[in-house]
């Protein structure tokens, strides 16, 4: 598997700039997240890379090979990029094993019949070999695609959305187990998927992406801990955007005293995620609970300010608090918020 | 700075080739006033008044009697119910299987005095509408089922008969439909030479085949071509037009479908008994009396000598011309779907005007330019060979075949492209991103999933081929008739009864696609859909 390399990609449809000017690198064997709102132009950044878009300037390269240029255009077919589509895109009128097998066309028959039997079982799915696509479950379809795109060892792989298309209950578990099959595939793959919780759990690397461009690339938790704009931090997670009065290590706000990740000076906005603020009951606390979202493991509350400002805060559900209750609301201890913009 | 790049890759290229060489020749027709010089039409102005008031009197007698009987028809099965109606709603679709000179060599042999009383513009009319309501019919009866009862039941509400209520509502409403159907009707009956050359009504068609054999003249053969392409274009556009209002209209209707009435006593006589008479007189009885004429022909050795030559002629023909327009068909819609180039969808877009365009026109647009590059070759050939192989595109059957795809394509490609639609593009993706190229794609993943839209448009192409008169009369080579010109030559001589068995036979196979037709709209189209969501389909798993 091979390192991915964008340097100042473009792709326009008609005045719209899907993708403006794009530099991104994949590492070898690394899963990084494209994440963003629909329209974004995540998906087109995952079809130049397949070769199923042109860019018009900036140029694609996968494992040190020029993929796409000024001067040249490699078509898809030539590429060694697998792909993994939203609806899977498996050939209704071939079985499993024949969709699985049908990168491995130009392989010698044996090698062509070892890899789709090793294919098949690293997805888990030998028994359905004979079976057609309409016949399998969504979930069993998905890890076909998967399997589909592995079986010629691409040098990377791209899935568009991949868990979109299943039930909430798969989705988590699914989720692991294609992280295993790349992880075990060794392979390099991008993902591209609007689903922050799904990015956050399973890339190794996010790129953020906005209006074409990629706003920010960090690891789960550089993005989600430090998000580089206001735009970011609303758009992975939750968040209360504060302004403040920073004095060296810590700033000030209406809520209370923040740690600062960098000494900083004067009034800044800062983002401080629910999880970042603590309750207790307090008749003459400051602030009231106006909705409370139960959400199993923990619970989102949202409270109005004696200052009139919507708060959100999140609690372990062991901590139950009724709407209309007065509560008292302050920084969770330690708690160190990000500058934004 | 972005690079505009053209995509106009090898299959594009190809795709916009072969468009312009099956459009070329109808887009050349009008430059025959210009370029001709010396002679034109008004030399042969002995044609031409004939010629104007006997298409025109055609297009509005036959236009009201497809129209009528087309509307009524699509009506009575639509509104009402009664004993047998899901078997008449059917069999009214069967006269589509019998081309308009097949009845009329029934009607010339069976009627009194050779068929005096039909030889003429009226006699006309009545077979063209006999033969040609059912593509009101059809139209008419999708528009009225896919109308919802509340439609009906408002205006009753306000007090409306609902005999009224339908007359009121209901056929506004399939406007659009009524009229598509009765342009594709008229267009039939401009295309038609058969039926008119047999009645001896001298129309259009009628006109360029005179002007062809008689007087030998392409350049007014052109002319006149030209005249009547601008007519048919003319109706071609006004049928494009209704069918995407009714598009619109048909959005307007949701909610429950319309309940029929059922009819009691004379009434309900009447309805089973008017569509049984009509389908008896142009189906059952010609079927009846071509079989006992065909069979009295080969007991008597009546046949022509030429029969066995005639159908195997045909039979090649429309074989190879089934695999050919397959082709042509298969390479334009592929190449129209990879490209993004407006010019080549323009092409293809003017490339498949051709069913619209009678027969005798594309025969006389085919070929000139396929005459000019025969000369060219014969000397190519005398210079480089020394050798004069003669003509080898006009005088052969190439000449025909180039006629039948400008013809036919139309109907191919309409079939081919209504399966091509329905494969998600994302199919072509993944077996691109799985190495296959352009070819592979099309023949791994295309060409099996469009087996039934190929063999459809194959079937079509086939027995349109069997049944074509007036290009194979003016293009065939010597000694190439076929079953169609072994009718119409028997008939015109009043040999009925040897015309009899070639007819059969263009009827059956004639009704081959109309089965088809009918067996398709019985059930819902099956669906290829890779995936349909995280649920499996217990349903469709069942069907494999």
């Amino acid at each position: 598997m091979s390192e991915v390399r964008l340097t100042g990609v473009s792709r326009s449809f008609g005045s719209t700039r899907a993708v403006d000017g794009v530099s991104l690198q994949v590492h070898s064997g690394e899963l990084v997240a494209v994440l963003g709102p629909s329209g974004c132009g995540k998906t087109t950044l995952l079809r130049l890379i397949a070769g199923f878009e042109r860019p018009a300037a900036g140029s694609v390269s996968v494992g040190g090979v020029e993929m796409a240029g000024p001067e040249r255009f490699v078509p898809p077919d030539k590429r060694r990029i697998g792909m993994v589509f939203q609806d899977y895109a498996l050939f209704p009128h071939l079985t499993v094993r024949s969709n699985v097998a049908f990168g491995l066309a130009r392989r010698e028959r044996d090698e062509r019949e070892a890899l789709t039997r090793r294919t098949l079982e690293l997805v888990g799915l030998q028994h359905r070999a004979e079976c057609y696509p309409h016949e399998l479950s969504g979930g069993e379809r998905q890890r076909i695609a998967l399997a589909r795109a592995l079986a010629p060892e691409p040098e990377v792989v791209l899935l568009d959305e991949p868990f979109s298309n299943l039930d909430a209950t798969l989705r988590a578990g699914l989720r692991r187990e294609v992280e295993l099959i790349l992880k075990d595939a060794r392979a390099t793959a991008i993902l591209v998927t609007h689903d922050q919780e799904e990015a956050l759990s399973l890339a190794d690397r996010l790129a953020v992406m906005r209006d074409g461009r990629i706003v920010q690339v960090g690891t789960p938790e550089q993005v989600y801990g430090r998000p580089a704009s206001r735009w970011t931090a609303q758009f992975v997670g939750e968040v209360n955007m504060l302004l403040g009065v920073a004095r060296g290590d810590g700033v000030e706000t209406e809520l209370g005293v923040f740690d600062l990740p960098r000494p900083a000076r004067g009034e800044v906005h800062v983002a401080v995620r629910p999880e970042q603020l603590e309750l207790r009951p307090d008749s003459q606390g400051n602030a009231e609970v106006l909705e409370r979202e139960f959400r199993g493991h923990d619970v989102l509350y949202r409270l109005r300010h004696e200052n009139g400002r919507m708060v959100l805060v999140q609690l372990p559900s062991l901590e139950l608090y009724d709407v209309g209750a007065r509560v008292h609301v302050r920084p969770a201890p330690a708690a160190v918020t990000s500058l934004v913009d | 700075m972005g690079v505009r790049r053209t995509r106009l890759d090898g299959w594009a290229l190809a795709t916009l080739v072969a468009a312009l060489l099956v459009a070329g020749p109808l887009v050349a027709l009008p430059l025959s006033f210009v370029a001709g010089g010396g002679r034109s039409v008004t030399q042969f102005s002995g044609f031409l008044p004939d010629a104007v008031r006997n298409t025109a009197l055609l297009l509005v007698g036959v236009g009201a009697g497809t129209l009528v009987l087309g509307t009524g028809l699509a009506l009575l099965v639509s509104f009402c119910d009664f004993p047998g109606r899901a078997w008449i709603e059917w069999a009214l679709v069967l006269p589509l299987a019998v081309p308009g000179y097949v009845f009329t060599l029934f009607a010339l042999g069976t009627l009194p005095a050779g068929g005096a009383a039909i030889r003429s513009p009226l006699g006309a009319i009545a077979i063209f509408t006999v033969v040609l309501y059912p593509y009101v019919y059809l139209l008419g009866r999708a528009a009225f089922l896919s109308q919802s009862q509340a439609l009906i039941e408002a205006p009753r509400g306000l007090g409306m008969s609902s005999t009224r209520a339908v007359l009121r509502v209901a056929v506004p409403l399939a406007r659009p439909a009524i009229l598509g159907g009765t342009a594709l009707a008229l267009m039939e009956a401009l295309a038609d030479f058969g039926t008119v050359n047999l009645l001896g009504v001298h129309t259009f068609t009628d006109a360029i085949y005179r002007v062809w054999f008689i007087a030998f003249d392409r350049q007014a053969a052109m002319q006149l071509a030209a005249l009547l392409v601008s007519v048919t274009l003319t109706l071609l556009v006004l049928e494009r037009l209704a069918r995407g209002r009714a598009r619109y209209h048909q959005l307007a209707a949701r909610g429950q479908a319309i309940a029929a009435a059922r009819l009691r006593g004379p009434a309900a006589v009447g309805a089973v008994a008017g569509p049984l008479a009509l389908v008896g007189i142009v189906v059952i009885a010609p079927l009846a009396q071509l079989s006992t004429w065909a069979v009295r022909s080969i007991r008597d050795g009546l046949l022509a000598p030429e029969f066995a030559v005639a159908a195997r002629n045909s039979l090649l023909l429309a074989l190879m011309s089934a695999v050919l327009v397959g082709g042509v068909a298969l390479l334009l819609a592929y190449g129209l779907r990879g490209s993004r180039s407006r010019l080549t969808a323009g092409a293809v877009r003017v490339a498949t005007i051709g069913y619209g365009v009678p027969g005798s026109v594309v025969a006389v647009s085919v070929i000139v330019p396929l005459a000019w590059l025969d000369h060219r070759l014969d000397d190519a050939s005398n210079t480089v060979f020394g050798a004069d192989p003669g003509l080898i595109l006009t005088g052969t059957v190439i000449g025909l075949f180039a006629a039948y795809v400008v013809r036919f394509l139309a109907l191919a490609f309409q079939a081919v492209e209504t399966s091509l639609l329905r494969i998600p593009q994302d199919l072509d993706e993944a077996a691109r991103g799985l190495g296959a190229d352009r070819l592979e794609v099309l023949a791994r993943v295309h060409v099996p999933l469009l087996r039934a839209g190929l063999a459809t448009a194959a079937l079509l192409v086939f027995t349109e081929v069997m049944k074509e008169l007036p290009a194979t009369l003016l293009l065939r080579p010597l000694g190439g008739d076929t079953l169609a010109i072994a009718v119409w030559q028997a008939t015109s001589e009043s040999l009925f009864r040897t015309a009899a068995l070639p007819a059969l036979l263009i009827v059956l196979v004639g009704l081959l696609p109309v089965a088809l037709m009918i067996r398709l709209s019985g059930r819902r189209p099956a669906a290829i859909e890779p995936s349909e969501g995280p649920e499996p389909q217990p349903l469709a798993a069942t069907t494999m």
